[in-house]
Order: C-alpha cells, then structure tokens, then sequence
C-alpha cells in the first residue's frame, strides 16, 4: 500500500497543517471541562458549609452521597452533549480518574491526623486534575490543580479555624471561578 | 559514506489509502474522538453525503474504520470510530509526511554543492 508516487515538500506540509487544524478544532468542540468545574465547586462550597457546621465525619458522609450525584449529573451532561455534537470521546479515563480522586480523598484523611487530616483529600483533588488538564491538553487545568495544592498549604500555615472548611470553601471557590472563567473564554 | 536506499525515502511509506486530505480528516477526527457521526463529519470536512460515504467506504475496507448504526426514535444515526490499524496508519502517514518535510528543510539549509538528497 505504499505510494509510488513522490509527495512534494509544500503538498506534505499542507496536509500536516490540515491535520493538526483538523484535530484542534475536534479537541476544542469536545472540551467541556466548565460544566463538571462548576458542578463540583459547588458541591465543594456545600460541603465547606457541611465541615463548619458539623466538623468530623459528616463531610465523609455528605460526599459519598454528592459525590456520585455529581458524577451522574456530569455523566449525563456529557452523553447528552456528545449526542447534540455527534461526537464523543471515550469515557474510561475520566472515569478512571474521578474514582482515583474519590479513594484518595477518602483513603488520605485515615493516613494523617491533626489540622492537616482535614486539609490532605484536596492534595488527591489536585492530583487528579492534573490527570485531567493531560487527558484534556489544557493549561487551565495545571493551573487549578496548583492551585488547588496550594490552597491547603496557605491553610496551614494560616492556622485558621476550621481549616478543612475554610480549605473547601477556597477550592469551591477556585473551581467556579475556573469553570466560569473557561467556558468564556472560549 | 553510502547512498540511502530509495526504500529508506518518506515518500515510499506514504500509504495511497490515506495519503488524501479528505481520508487523512476523517482519520484526525477519530484520532480525538472517541467517534463522530456522519453528519459531524460531513459539516466539518465540507463534503457532500455521497463524497463522505465514497471516503468512508475506501476507509472501512481496508480495515481503518468501523461505521455502525443506532436508532434514534425512529431515525437511523450512523457512527464512525477508527480501529487500531487506521490510529496506526495516521501515526505513519503523519511520520513521513514530517519527514519529508524535514528532509527538504535540511536540504535548504545544506551549503550550496552539498545537496546529495532532494527530498
């Protein structure tokens, strides 16, 4: 199957650009990460609410069940889309990646203790954007992640009141604004 | 010093079934999307329905493409997702066309009397 024909320098650097403007135009119609951002940064900014008013394991409990709802919602979200677009991307890493983020956000607390044991899930949050921002190929996602790494640490070194609280409201936070700021921005 | 076999050449492993704008489209579509619709394809490579399909067809017999139908209601939908061997035939493609191109950038940044292969 190969090409007998000799292809021109100029008609093989035509078909690269072609190609690479065919692909950026399908990366950019099939990214939609504001949607899941705004989503989760107000379940974030709930549970912020949650760790105020009852700090221990309430928060633990009030995500295991927003967490999945929220998944679901986002789940939907995107079916519903890729239907509209008549296209899709595969779902397995995305997935993937949130069920990572839930066990490290879950498994992180039993690992630690003190002031940072409320602080330490939004560290496997910040890891599993970065996974995110790569599946995605955006930079607005690096920057949350660090962000959101960054947050905790601030935190800490505050030594605030409620640290776990006041760590979910700034991620909340950070994570709405991000989602609005992206989906302008586009 | 020996002389590059003509073999060794990017041209030579350009793929005829590929080495097309449409085809190589279509191909970088499905290189992003999980899959696409005839119709996303159609609007997006500015083609006709029975210029896709012709294209499509080249594609699915030589085992780059599956196409598969669904039902919406009562409205048939058709689907298109690349299969391992056509991710592979744009990798290549994709490989020897920068060849090629990087061939002749060196060729054009050679001194004059040491141009030995024109790409």
């Amino acid at each position: 199957m190969t090409n007998a024909h000799a292809s021109s320098p100029q008609d093989a650097a035509n078909l690269l650009r072609h190609v690479e403007s065919v692909r950026s135009q399908t990366r950019s119609l099939l990214r939609a990460f504001w949607f899941p951002l705004v989503v989760f940064g107000a379940i974030t900014l709930a549970s912020a609410l949650v760790q105020w008013a009852w700090p221990g394991a309430a928060v633990g409990l009030f995500w295991a069940l927003a967490g999945p709802v929220g998944g679901v919602t986002v789940g939907r979200f995107y079916q519903s889309r890729q239907l509209r677009l008549g296209l899709s991307r595969p779902a397995r890493p995305y997935i993937l990646t949130a069920i990572g983020i839930f066990v490290g956000a879950f498994a992180l607390p039993i690992l630690t203790h003190g002031d940072l044991q409320e602080v330490v899930s939004t560290f496997a949050v910040a890891a599993g954007y970065l996974a995110f921002a790569w599946l995605e190929r955006t930079g607005w996602l690096v920057l949350l992640a660090l962000l959101m790494a960054a947050i905790p640490l601030v935190v800490l070194a505050a030594g605030v009141d409620h640290p776990g609280a006041v760590t979910a409201a700034a991620t909340g936070a950070a994570l709405v604004a991000t989602g609005v700021l992206s989906r302008r921005g586009r | 010093m020996s002389e590059p076999a003509a073999d060794d050449h990017p041209a030579q492993r350009l793929d005829d079934v590929v080495h097309q704008r449409v085809r190589l489209g279509i191909l970088a579509v499905l290189d992003q999307a999980d899959r696409a619709d005839f119709t996303y394809l159609r609007n997006a490579l500015g083609l006709t329905d029975g210029n896709l399909s012709r294209h499509l067809s080249v594609l699915e017999e030589s085992g780059y493409l599956e196409i598969s139908k669904t039902f919406e209601g009562r409205k048939p939908r058709t689907w298109v997702r690349s299969t391992r061997r056509g991710k592979a035939a744009l990798a290549e493609e994709m490989a020897a066309l920068r060849e090629l191109v990087t061939r002749y950038e060196d060729n054009l940044a050679r001194p004059l009397g040491d141009v030995g292969d024109p790409a």
